[in-house]
């Protein structure tokens, strides 16, 4: 039988050997690729030419006078109003099934299906139900809007419809499992003092899925303002649509200027990163002991 | 259980493995030397050249060809991924050729080519791809690529649904003329009294009630630009014209197609169908076309298509000119075989029978004067659909000029990056939607193409 | 009185949620369905004036050609080699390391956990540049490395999922497993394992739906039909046929990729629905 210290020094080794591959891999494809993404900024770095000069922050002032950037900014900031429509709608489904107890399984499968689908096909088909002239949706509706077009607003409303309709189950979810631990003795309490449905649910439902909420609310921001098959497939690069990380894409990996586009990824980079920093700290979503 | 798994991830590594090394072709056998081809094109075009390599591999024994291709939206960034290990042949789209002759990676041929082999093909496609990387100069130093085709983008015509309109309204109308261009106006007044919504009842067309037929599926903006006498900026792309009354005249008149006559689509119409292919769909007559459509206008619609003149702007000296597009052929600098590299290259762009097949396969009209001015004109080998469009002399026209035709290259192929012109397209939709005149445009937006021009050039010192 | 009129507003105002909750369950599928209708529709039926619900004859050929004309096998055989791989190695990887943080002592256990929880921080797209231009460096780019390599040291989220369910497991398991002379691997394959199936088999199912519908690295890689992964080479018909010369095709290909995900939703329903994905969310 080993001493309880040998014991002690020899986990310490073995804890740290169990952990070795996900550190090494966070230097690797984190780390110094930020270092580099820092360094990219302050370059004229092109990857046709064979000499790359440093150019101080010149990108940051080409990036805050291009138009287009202001636009992807503007646009993604506006397209995150599909978070909370979407926990909106999810909440109401989710008060909806509970009440109808388990029958409605079928109904919760549909309702999530979108977020197990793949977002190309998804977004091929919404570009397709969104046409002007071919589309399902005008012809149903027996409207005549140019969704796909050069205003302001339709491509970005279609973009906001496809992500709530894509939104609403994964809240319904979560959102039942918070139902599921509210004691219906609170209800009954109300029913008591005469509260009207609306009550109960603003008065009761509503704070005591807060937790919920705010996760939801969170996470959703942090993936809507990392979207980019939305702008590429279903605004297909329309300015009216693109988001920031599509700026990223197009002025970098297709335009080779490297330094303007990752001047964009670290402003981006530090504004995700400063609103995960939040959610770690307001909430109790991550607990180190 | 723990061998069974063990021996599941020998598997797994194994087909990584597999999957992922390309084969290692790097082989001399039977004393021949290895070379890469890369190339872009949809599957029947790839046929189409593996069956050129392979004729060329059976006439060069020396040399075996390795062929491989992506599709045209994927081969930029696939070509920049090569950057390291760069194939020893690969297409070079005139757009992207300046800053890759700039850079020095691409092989100067002028010490492997001969006067009399550079003779028979068109100047313009020569000089095309010349560059000076002292001056930064376009069409004079050393010649960087061999032309892979000539593209002019002319105009086209649905014959079959002008004259059908033409019926059903009972107009007294010709044909556009063949080789004498229409002025704009003429132009637009003519697609204004064909406005139809075709429908056809019992085998009678009638223009009330049916789908609506646009005049002309969109407008090229260079096409508008070049033939009213303007441009995007001065020779050496250093200072924008764009505040040029000509070019404010062209911008509007393209703008009025729709705003104005209503017989071109708005831009958010456009967005819904492309023009191509509202084009090919019958939903317009006029629309535009380069050689490299030929083929699929032979093989996936079925109304007559030919070639008119591009309307010609009211500014004094102007000419109906098309753009013209154009494909490299370089050769890495770096390439271990230059000389059988070269060969290839040379086959493909100026010999006969990559040149013969060019135009018989509806890709390209020919680099070689001769055969583009013969058997090209006069549809050798062609038959059946093959031999639209009937004025293919157009193509010609817009190459060699002539009184009336001309023809200017793509503004994307003077610059050394080509954000400029995404952006200033982009820019111009309030135009097109009517929202602000062309003149106001050209005030506001001067500064900002000036700035991007600016920053462009900032490479070349 | 007042109580029979308040019954019946509750109950027309169910009816009313029970109606657009079914109009709504028609809106969620809807897509579905106009995705595999037109895939049995001819080029030009597609691009009708006046949209056709049903196809006139349906062109079940389509699917055929999908399979046969584009390397859809070759990119289906592509996905599964990433998704072997990646999930294989990763899930033990991340498993060790969650054990290792979970139920281990460990020298500034607090920093290395809140350093690699960090990186769930980092959005993609700002390390997307020089990652691309490393794997470029290595010559790997337009192979499935740059897919697979990044996966194969384990993902933060799952480890932080992972670390969660392995703090409920007792520890005088781990104890007496110690003073039974067992080593540190041999506790996590006997004991930690066997525990964490449940969990285990929910971030794997996860994953694996994950990887299948990843596009955004994918396609910035994966540029040769040779090394394309399943949406990749859906969104590569996109740009070839979106425009309108053949559609229907399009939407045959896209409806042939969704399948597989729809099948193991249905088959493996529970983890999906069932509140296992919310351990993390604490209140």
């Amino acid at each position: 039988m080993r001493s309880a210290s040998t014991l002690y020094r020899l986990e310490k080794r073995w804890s740290l050997v169990f952990i070795a591959l996900p550190v090494i891999g966070f230097f690797t494809f984190t780390i110094s690729a930020m270092v580099f993404s820092f360094w990219f900024s302050l370059t004229d770095f092109n990857p046709v030419r064979m000499e790359t000069r440093y150019v101080g922050l010149e990108n940051f002032r080409r990036l805050f006078a291009d138009a287009l950037f202001r636009q992807a900014v503007f646009n993604t900031f506006f397209l995150l109003i599909s978070v909370p429509i979407g926990m909106f709608f999810g909440l109401l489904l989710s008060v909806y099934l509970q009440q109808k107890g388990a029958k409605n399984y079928a109904l919760r499968l549909l309702y999530y299906l979108p977020a197990v689908s793949s977002v190309v096909a998804i977004n091929i088909i919404f570009r397709y139900l969104f046409n002007g002239e071919f589309g399902l949706l005008n012809h149903l509706l027996n409207i005549d809007v140019q969704w796909l077009g050069t205003g302001r607003w339709p491509i970005k409303f279609a973009i906001i419809i496809r992500n709530v309709w894509a939104a609403m189950g994964v809240a319904m979810v979560l959102y039942l499992a918070g139902l599921n631990n509210i004691p219906a003795s609170y209800y009954e309490a109300a029913d008591i003092d005469g509260a009207s449905i609306f009550q109960k649910f603003f008065m009761i439902t509503v704070p005591l899925v807060r937790p919920i909420s705010f996760f939801l609310i969170v996470t959703g921001i942090i993936a809507g303002m990392q979207n980019f098959a939305d702008a590429q497939l279903l605004a297909n690069g329309n300015p009216q649509g693109i988001t920031v990380v599509y700026y990223i894409w197009v002025r970098g990996i297709d335009a080779n200027r490297y330094g303007v586009a990752s001047a964009a990824s670290i402003l981006l980079g530090a504004i995700i990163m400063l609103m995960t920093y939040v959610q770690f700290r307001r909430s109790s979503w991550v607990e180190v002991r | 259980m723990k061998r069974s798994f063990l021996s599941i991830m020998i598997v797994l590594i194994g087909l990584i493995l597999l999957a992922c090394n390309g084969d290692g072709n790097d082989l001399d056998d039977q004393g021949r030397v290895t070379i890469s081809f890369f190339g872009w094109g949809s599957a029947e075009e790839q046929a189409n050249f593996q069956t050129l390599v392979d004729r060329f591999m059976a006439e060069n024994d020396d040399i075996r060809v390795v062929y491989s291709a992506v599709s045209a939206d994927m081969y930029m960034r696939n070509l920049n991924n090569q950057m390291n290990n760069l194939p020893d042949v690969f297409y070079i789209p005139d757009t992207e050729f300046m800053p890759w002759a700039d850079s020095g990676r691409l092989l100067p041929l002028d010490s492997y080519l001969s006067e009399a082999e550079l003779e028979r093909v068109w100047s313009r496609a020569i000089s095309h791809y010349r560059y000076d990387r002292d001056s930064f100069t376009l069409g004079e130093g050393p010649l960087f690529a061999l032309p892979k085709d000539l593209g002019p983008f002319a105009m086209v015509m649905n014959v079959d649904l002008f004259e059908r309109i033409v019926a059903a309204k009972g107009l007294d109308m010709d044909r556009p003329d063949p080789s004498v261009p229409m002025t704009f106006s003429a132009f637009a007044d003519m697609l204004e009294s064909l406005k139809c919504q075709l429908r056809t009842v019992g085998g009678e067309d009638t223009c009330e009630g049916g789908q609506r037929i646009f005049g002309v599926t969109h407008y090229e903006l260079a096409a508008a630009i070049y033939s009213n006498n303007a441009n995007f900026f001065n020779d050496d792309a250093t200072q924008q014209t764009i505040t040029d009354p000509n070019f404010i005249e062209a911008l509007q008149y393209i703008a009025n197609l729709h705003l104005v006559h209503g017989v071109m689509p708005s831009p958010s119409e456009q967005a819904n169908l492309n023009g191509f292919q509202r084009f090919m769909n019958g939903g317009g007559i006029f629309s535009f076309m380069g050689p490299w459509d030929m083929k699929g206008f032979w093989e996936n619609i079925n109304f007559e298509f030919d070639l008119i003149p591009l309307p010609v702007g009211p500014a004094e000296g102007a000419k109906s000119t098309a753009w013209v597009g154009s494909m490299g052929i370089a050769v890495s600098e770096r390439s271990r075989q230059r000389e059988a590299a070269v060969r290839l290259a040379k086959y493909l762009t100026i010999e006969e029978a990559s040149q013969r097949m060019a135009y018989q396969l509806g890709q390209s009209v020919p680099n070689i004067i001769d055969i583009a001015e013969d058997d090209f004109l006069n549809n050798v080998e062609l038959n059946g659909r093959q031999i639209m469009p009937l004025n293919k002399v157009m193509f010609l026209d817009i190459i060699r000029h002539n009184a009336h035709i001309a023809g200017h290259p793509r503004p994307t192929y003077f610059t050394y990056e080509n954000i400029w012109f995404d952006d200033l397209f982009e820019a111009l939709l309030p135009v097109f939607n009517g929202q602000i005149t062309a003149q106001a445009f050209v005030n506001q937006y001067a500064t900002t193409i000036q700035r991007d021009l600016d920053e462009s050039n900032s490479y070349l010192n | 009185m007042h109580e029979k009129s308040e019954k019946f507003v509750l109950k027309s105002f169910h009816i009313g949620a029970t109606l657009l909750v079914l109009l709504g369950a028609m809106t969620m599928l809807l897509p579905y369905i106009w995705m595999a209708l037109t895939a049995l529709k001819t080029p030009s039926e597609a691009f009708s004036m006046v949209p056709t619900f049903l196809p006139e004859a349906p062109q079940f050929h389509n699917f055929r050609r999908v399979l046969t004309e584009f390397p859809f096998w070759r990119a289906v055989s592509n996905t599964m080699i990433v998704e072997l791989s990646v999930i294989s190695v990763g899930t033990i990887v991340s498993a060790l390391a969650a054990f290792s943080f979970a139920k281990l002592r460990m020298p500034y256990k607090k920093t290395l956990l809140l350093m690699l929880l960090s990186s769930m921080m980092v959005p993609y797209a700002t390390v997307m540049l020089p990652q691309y231009r490393a794997f470029q460096a290595l010559g790997m780019v337009d192979t499935l490395w740059p897919i697979i390599l990044p996966g194969l040291f384990g993902n933060a989220a799952m480890m932080f999922f992972l670390i969660q369910y392995m703090r409920g497991i007792p520890d005088v398991l781990i104890e007496s497993a110690k003073i039974d002379g067992a080593s540190y691997l041999g506790i996590f394959v006997r004991i930690i394992i066997p525990l964490s199936k449940p969990a285990l088999a929910a971030q794997v199912i996860f994953w694996f739906v994950g990887i299948w519908n990843d596009y955004f690295a994918p396609s910035i890689y994966l540029t040769s039909p040779r090394v394309q992964t399943l949406q990749v080479l859906i969104a590569s018909l996109n740009s070839t046929y979106a425009s309108g010369t053949n559609f229907p095709l399009l939407m045959a290909a896209a409806t042939l990729s969704s399948i597989p995900m729809i099948l193991i939703f249905l088959f493996f329903q529970r983890y999906f629905l069932s509140t296992v994905i919310l351990s993390g969310v604490k209140e």
